[in-house]
């Protein structure tokens, strides 16, 4: 069963309309990323996925189900998000601050039951920082910061997980090991959705990418069709060396355009 | 959730608990007639006599106010730290308790608490709502905390001003002296009249905050984080200026306002919960009880000619401190 889907929505903010002409189906499964220039309409389109923001017109829905007509925490526990930049207001320990991700799944009385407890534990181990686990988030590393949110994230066991920018701060090794955190994600059957700038990464990870352009989507499919030297010049407005290493497309931006 | 923080925290509350279960009977010994312990006790169980009088309608009163002013400080503090995520937000900086006291300044000012006296209570609320809604309108999405410390000094020369209005319209002087004494915050010479106005209204007003704890917990992820763990983060921002309105307006109402509580103790009690805002709610209701009562009975100690008021008391303790957040604060941001 299709797991999101876009029909025809257009999402205004302030009366502006920011992305517009959306139609796309997810199943489950894929690893989709998003890519686009800044201020393309990316976020704005998975705070829609995510069921943050309204559409001005078309429809919404997760699997079959308008989003409007969600059970809020339902919703919560099906879609998890990790929104660009993540904050955290107070200085949590990283197992407090994962644990947050179980919110949807707790009781009244927000009481962590061992299920909680292990999926805490099993996505702090994923993002490698269960060694952190009672650290205080006020002294990470932006990197270390960014892994335990994404093990926040996780923790929720989303069927769908949508995840904008996650990897901004991460250093290489790091940047692969999250890719592949998402992609054994997917692999055990969820929708994951993921934001971000890294074309050899995208088209070495992803099962599908989406270009987005001035709020539309300007190219759906396989990555190495998508993200090919004429694509990447129209929208991007760069010349890229594409090329190949053990089987796997590399992409490296060269220069920009006039 | 982390264990060590977790066991700290529940014996914190402990603790706390029975601090202020011992400054409660410590209250009640002291004051200004010289009353032997068998007095004391034989006063409360209902004996006739000086005792009694003192004991039922002075000492008891005056206790049972520190416990429910301090409760209602403590935790509204905890709970608006929580939504703006901010830790100088207090009833008393932000202006709410200034707003409540203008409400009951109005119902006192126009003898309406004379004539009806649920209006004193009622109105108090009212001006603290009315603060709230206005604070969280105005720091709105940004929750820096220059946007909401300027809208709470607006919100509290606002007040200050419409106070001022109202003594430089009051009809005698000795109008003015009682309105003056009873805003600088006071639990002297309350009645259990006082005590049964404010009650329900306080209580209320905290179990509504101590449900908002999980969806506050959420908050320190952000509005979209919290919206997407299935929290509305519009409804969580109307409970908690319901409940900040109704414990602060009614605890206000028959005390004036005792400042500085609802922002020292949700700091002092926060590195024992692991600064997880739901763990922070009771410790902060217990601790703000427990500093108020130990404030009153220093206040009666302290040989100060006339008593010093405690809201004045407890602005000496808390400006310096409230100083000392702000340099810390601002050390931490840059």
């Amino acid at each position: 069963m299709t797991a999101l889907a876009f029909e025809n929505v257009a999402v205004n903010l302030a009366k502006r309309t920011i992305v517009s002409d959306i139609t796309l189906a997810f199943e489950p499964g894929e690893l989709v990323g998003v890519m686009g220039p800044n201020g393309s309409g990316k976020s704005t389109f998975m705070r829609a996925a995510a069921g943050l923001i309204d559409a001005a017109s078309g429809a919404i829905s997760i699997f079959g189900k308008p989003i409007a007509s969600w059970r809020r925490n339902d919703r919560g526990r099906t879609v998890g998000y990790l929104p660009q930049g993540g904050q955290v207001h107070w200085p949590l320990t990283v197992r407090a601050l994962v644990t947050l991700g179980r919110l949807p799944h707790a009781d009244r009385f927000a009481r962590a039951s061992s299920q909680d407890e292990a999926a805490v534990a099993r996505a702090m181990t994923a993002c490698d920082v269960a060694h952190l686990a009672d650290r205080p988030v006020s002294v990470l590393s932006g990197g270390e910061r960014a892994r335990a949110l994404l093990a926040r994230a996780l923790a929720g066991d989303a069927k769908i997980l949508l995840a904008d920018e996650p990897f901004a701060q991460l250093d290489p090794n790091h940047q692969l090991h999250a890719m592949e955190v998402l992609q054994s994600t997917a692999r055990a059957g969820a929708l994951v959705v993921v934001v971000l700038h890294d074309l050899s990464i995208a088209a070495r990870h992803c099962s599908r990418v989406i270009l987005m352009a001035q709020g539309r989507i300007a190219a759906d499919g396989a990555p190495a069709a998508i993200l090919s030297s004429d694509n990447l010049r129209k929208t991007f407005g760069v010349d890229a060396f594409i090329g190949e290493h053990g089987g796997a497309p590399v992409i490296l931006p060269l220069r920009r355009r006039a | 959730m982390n264990e060590s923080s977790l066991v700290s925290g529940s014996r914190l509350a402990a603790t706390l608990a029975i601090a202020t279960l011992v400054a409660a009977g410590v209250s009640l010994f002291v004051g200004y007639a010289p009353l032997p312990a068998a007095d004391v006790v034989g006063g409360l169980m209902g004996d006739e006599g000086t005792a009694g009088v003192i004991m039922r309608e002075i000492r008891l009163p005056r206790m049972l106010l520190g416990l429910l002013a301090g409760a209602a400080l403590g935790m509204s503090g905890a709970a608006l730290q929580g939504l703006l995520r901010n830790p100088l937000a207090e009833p008393g900086v932000m202006g709410i308790a200034s707003f409540a006291s203008l409400g009951a300044v109005i119902a006192i000012y126009f003898g309406l608490s004379s004539v009806f006296p649920l209006a004193l209570p009622a109105i108090a609320m009212l001006g603290a709502l009315i603060a709230a809604g206005l604070l969280s309108f105005l720091s709105g999405r940004d929750n820096g905390v220059l946007t909401l410390i300027l809208a709470g000094v607006a919100l509290a020369n606002l007040a200050a001003a419409l106070m001022a209005l109202a003594l430089n319209l009051a009809p005698n002087p000795y109008a003015v002296s009682e309105i003056v004494f009873w805003l600088l915050g006071s639990l002297k010479d309350r009645s259990l009249h006082d005590v049964v106005l404010a009650t329900p209204f306080v209580v209320l007003g905290l179990v509504i905050l101590a449900s908002a704890g999980r969806a506050l917990d959420a908050l320190t992820l952000g509005e979209d984080a919290a919206k997407s763990l299935g929290i509305e983060v519009a409804s969580i921002q109307r409970r908690v200026t319901f409940g900040v309105a109704l414990a602060v307006g009614a605890s206000v109402a028959v005390t004036g306002a005792i400042a500085f509580v609802g922002l020292i103790v949700p700091h002092l009690c926060r590195p024992f919960v692991g600064h997880l805002p739901s763990r922070l709610l009771l410790p902060s209701a217990v601790g703000g009880a427990l500093l108020v009562l130990v404030a009153d009975i220093a206040v009666r100690l302290v040989p100060s000619g006339p008593e010093l008021m405690l809201g004045v008391f407890t602005s000496l303790i808390g400006v310096p401190f409230f100083l000392w957040l702000v340099f810390k604060l601002r050390g931490e941001m840059q």
